[in-house]
């Protein structure tokens, strides 16, 4: 499939070959992967020259006396604890469903696949604020549903009994956002586990629990490390649980102690930028480790053929464990919803809930009256829409020249593609703040420095999708297309794209639900002239109008819950009529 | 290739063969192919200084074991793989040259393929799949119906035309890969193991159209598998390749009768190998000490005092009721296995030195032989091939 030919071939097709060089799949690739690579090196370049270049503003005495007064010290604490504890849960759940749902009869065919879908329904900080307006102390609707049934038996309390404003609240919801990054690559891994090995042991004598034990445990070993270096890495990138809840149970992480340096007054961008760098390194060493310890194609256990497992009985237990994974879906996306739901039908937020005064109103200022919000759920909508096709494409082309090229440049994109999921988002932010913020690159307060900032933060996940996308396409079809006359150019048109056109739609989906509710590099990209939902939602988080917030948020919700169905629905379509 | 073998190919030319071309020798030249992979354990040598040619309308297969270098020679040809040295020549063009840096593309070589995955694309109907080597090929619009129903009823599937290849069975859809690979009116069409994928009743089935679309259409064949009577059916000349190199190539009856090591004999079916040694070399017949017996064989190439390997086909040692007067093996019959049109029977033939020298025969008497009665056989020395020992390779 090489575009190399000798002086042999007649001048006609040497004039198509030099052509062919230049636009070819490489050509192209080669492009796009050298854009990315300068979307992440020079902003960050540019902050490496800011805090330890010679016209440093950074004076090395007063940055440690600086960060002292910031209390960086129980800031890095915090997040140690936070990040470990709401990990260790995430693990032991995210495995634990997973399993629950792969290899036991409690498995119920869909609720695998809509579970690990329900956190990205609704935009993160959509999801956070909904939990917050279920468990806050007073008025929190859980609270007042918990505190009228003590009421009922003579127990009298004025606040709690649950308060999400605390250590344990902002664990939990940590790790109830950190499951699925568990959950996915176990699932995964015990999808294409071939259930004979399960099988042989059970015909070996060994009961179920020996069986798990001994068999799986180690056979999906890699990707629970896989899982674990992810959550890892997520929780020390997460912004909006922090942000929301950590703030308001005075509890500070290193996101949020970032973008609190940028945007205080008055700001410490130098601070920011330093903390920023230490946070991408904490990050790179989880990474390294990943691609040290884990293997590094876990893609290709999400393409593998699902086959049918033997099922442990659970008897009895069966309904529990049915119950434990409908609680999950239920409290990933069902309860946040209604707390959104409620409280955007009162005119305040109040824990006396008035059926009179509940109405429509809210909905009506974000539409007409706020033009901010309206404004802003358009750009993420359409922010979405185009940052996820430009994505899926762009990912679509380089998995599939990273698939037809030599390993050498297979490697080069598989690395250039994965480097932005070690840098975190809140970093990506300040990057780009530094480095289109002044001079010809001034693309401040536009919707292109979001496009862009997106495209990078977002070009591992497109990658992954991609290249799923593209290694489902069985390789002698592709032949077949060379051998029946197609140019390359043809072949990619008319087999490849096509053939992979569900696997990208996935993938498009999960950029757009991405793209479409960022909050953490928005928080910082996005201004008056360019907003975004999940900035709008920050803000006005910050000043405390809570039932348009519960508005705004269930708008974006409803949006991301009719695109995801609309295009699942075309993607199983396709898939149905191919297989 | 020998020229009687020429004129034989002269009344099979193609009908699209541009005139001039016929009196080319061969169609497709190989020569000096080499092709490595590395892998974890170290670089394995897939081709090993190939060599090889294909006269224009013949059917030349590529029969081997797995591993053996067949299909990397195949997909060389094809242009889907590339190999490290070497030169591909394909009616008078050069397609690939290591030494003059040639790599056409697949799409450029003129050949089309039928793949053991069948490789129909699942989002085109039957219909779109047999059209679209005509489309690349820039066939006026006008004629594309036309030929692709021409050759979709050659394979008994133009009814299937609306389908998609999801809803046909494997026989079908073999059927039709095999349609848009002749749609195309390619001098050679290229076969990888295309009958492996489906059952035993459609295979035999498949191989009869195919043998006979063959005939009809002229066009040359280069055909990998691994089953020695898919070869035979197939083939008029048979390329053995073992471990990257061409073990023996020749027409189907040299393989058959005359295979040139005890690899090639044991491939293409002959089960029994005695061992023994020459005692005597006469003008007709050379004697053997064996283990059970004097024997006697074809004594071309042979000496005396020699160490050789005597091998026989199941089919061609024969029971006889009294002990036969020429080549007389006594044994008794250890299994008998009925297999419908022949019973294949074990025997553990006497030896003096108590070990046991196990005889495979195949007959098609009609009564069966009771396992554990004693019988004799008798060689065909016309069909025994001898090898001197020295030329076992293991």
């Amino acid at each position: 499939m090489s575009d190399v030919a000798g002086a042999a071939v007649p001048s006609r097709d040497l004039c198509r070959d030099l052509s062919g060089a230049l636009f070819s799949l490489r050509g192209i690739s080669v492009l796009i992967a050298a854009a990315i690579v300068l979307l992440i090196v020079y902003p960050i370049g540019l902050m490496i020259w800011a805090v330890f270049g010679p016209d440093s503003a950074v004076h090395k005495e007063g940055l440690i006396e600086a960060l002292v007064r910031e209390n960086i010290w129980l800031v890095l604490q915090n997040t140690v604890i936070v990040v470990a504890a709401s990990g260790a849960l995430a693990m032991t759940f995210g495995t634990l469903l997973a399993w629950l749902n792969e290899r036991t009869d409690a498995g119920a065919g869909r609720m695998g696949e809509i579970l690990p879908l329900m956190p990205l329904l609704m935009p993160q900080i959509a999801g956070v604020i909904g939990w917050v307006m279920l468990l806050a102390p007073r008025a929190g609707l859980l609270n007042v549903g918990l505190r009228s049934l003590a009421n009922s038996f003579g127990i009298e309390i004025t606040s709690g009994p649950l308060d999400i404003y605390t250590i344990y609240g902002l664990i939990a919801i940590m790790a109830l956002y950190l499951t699925p990054y568990v959950y996915l690559p176990v699932s995964s891994a015990l999808k294409s586990l071939d259930p004979s090995l399960e099988e042989a042991s059970r015909m070996a004598k060994a009961n179920a629990f020996t069986t798990f034990r001994r068999v799986t445990l180690p056979a999906i070993r890699p990707a629970l490390l896989a899982g674990l270096l992810l959550v890892m890495m997520m929780g020390f990138a997460i912004f909006s649980v922090p942000v929301i809840i950590g703030s308001g149970a005075k509890i500070e992480m290193l996101p949020v102690l970032i973008y609190r340096l940028v945007y205080a007054y008055p700001a410490r961008v130098d601070l920011a930028i330093l903390l920023g760098l230490l946070l991408t390194v904490l990050v790179q060493v989880l990474l390294l480790l990943q691609t040290v310890l884990a293997p590094a194609n876990l893609s290709a256990q999400i393409g593998g053929k699902a086959q049918r497992a033997a099922r442990v009985h659970l008897g009895v237990w069966r309904w529990l464990a049915r119950i434990l994974l409908l609680s999950f879906i239920v409290t990933a996306g069902v309860l946040p919803l209604l707390g959104l739901a409620f409280v955007s039908l009162q005119p305040f937020w109040t824990p006396n809930i008035n059926v009179n005064t509940l109405g429509f109103d809210n909905y009506r200022t974000i539409f007409f009256n706020s033009s901010l919000a309206g404004k802003a759920l358009v750009n993420s909508v359409v922010l979405g829409a185009v940052g996820g096709t430009l994505g899926m494409l762009i990912a679509a082309l380089l998995s599939r020249s990273a698939q037809v090229s030599g390993s050498g440049v297979n490697r080069l994109i598989q690395a250039v593609t994965a480097a932005p999921a070690g840098v975190p988002h809140v970093v990506v932010a300040v990057g780009f703040i530094l480095s289109f913020s002044s001079g010809w690159l001034n693309i401040s307060g536009t919707w292109l420095i979001l496009l862009l900032a997106y495209l990078v933060i977002f070009m591992p996940q497109a990658m992954r999708s991609a290249s799923v996308a593209v290694a489902q396409v069985g390789k002698e079809l592709t032949e077949a297309a060379a051998i029946f006359k197609a140019a390359p150019g043809r072949a990619f048109r008319s087999v490849m794209l096509p053939l992979m056109l569900p696997g990208l739609a996935a993938g498009w989906v999960i950029l757009f639900v991405q793209m479409a509710g960022e909050l953490t590099a928005s928080a910082l990209l996005a201004k008056t002239s360019n907003p975004v939902i999940g900035q709008v939602l920050l803000d006005l988080w910050q000043n405390g109008s809570f039932p348009e917030i519960a508005a705004l948020a269930l708008t974006a919700t409803i949006i991301n819950i009719l695109v995801v169905t609309a295009v699942f629905a075309f993607v199983r379509r396709k898939r149905g009529l191919q297989t | 290739m020998r020229s009687g073998q020429d004129s034989y190919h002269h009344t099979y030319m193609p009908m699209h063969v541009a005139a001039g071309d016929g009196d080319k020798s061969s169609h497709i030249r190989v020569s000096g192919l080499t092709k490595r992979y590395s892998t974890s354990r170290g670089q394995v040598l897939a081709l090993d200084d190939v060599s090889i040619s294909i006269g224009a309308g013949e059917k030349l297969v590529l029969l081997g074991p797995s591993g053996c270098g067949k299909t990397t020679l195949l997909r060389c040809i094809a242009g889907l793989e590339s190999p490290d040295a070497g030169e591909i020549e394909i009616d008078g063009k050069i397609v690939y040259s290591s030494s003059r840096g040639i790599h056409v593309p697949p799409e450029r070589r003129g050949l089309s393929m039928v793949f053991q995955s069948y490789a129909l694309w699942p989002h085109m109907t039957v219909f779109q799949n047999v059209a679209y080597p005509l489309i690349n090929a820039r066939v006026p619009k006008a004629d594309i119906e036309g030929r692709v129903m021409a050759a979709l009823r050659m394979v008994n599937c133009d009814i299937y035309a609306d389908r998609y290849p999801s809803q046909l069975s494997g026989g079908q859809q073999q059927r039709v890969s095999l349609a848009r690979a002749i749609v195309g009116r390619d001098e050679t069409i290229l076969f990888d193991e295309p009958l492996s994928n489906v059952d035993a009743l459609v295979r035999e089935q498949l191989r009869s159209e195919l043998a006979a679309l063959q005939k009809k259409l002229a066009f040359s064949t280069v055909y990998v598998t691994h089953d020695q009577s898919e070869a035979l059916a197939l083939a008029d000349r048979i390329a053995v390749m073992r471990s990257g190199k061409v073990a023996q190539i020749g027409s189907v009856r040299e393989i058959y009768e005359r295979p040139a090591s005890l690899y090639v004999a044991g491939f293409t079916g002959a089960a029994n190998v005695i061992e023994g040694r020459i005692t005597k070399v006469e003008k007709d017949v050379a004697t053997v000490e064996t283990s059970i017996g004097l024997l006697q064989v074809r004594p071309d190439g042979l000496t005396a005092g020699q160490a050789i390997s005597i091998v026989i086909r199941p089919e061609h040692l024969q029971f006889s009721k009294v002990r036969p007067p020429v080549n007389p093996i006594q044994g008794r019959i250890e299994l008998a296995t009925f297999l419908g049109v022949y019973t294949e029977y074990t025997l553990s033939a006497k030896d003096q030195l108590g070990k046991d020298q196990r005889l495979v025969v195949r007959s098609t008497r009609p009564d069966l032989l009771d396992e554990g009665s004693d019988v004799w056989v008798t060689l065909d020395a016309r069909h025994a091939v001898t090898f001197a020992r020295d030329d076992v390779h293991e």
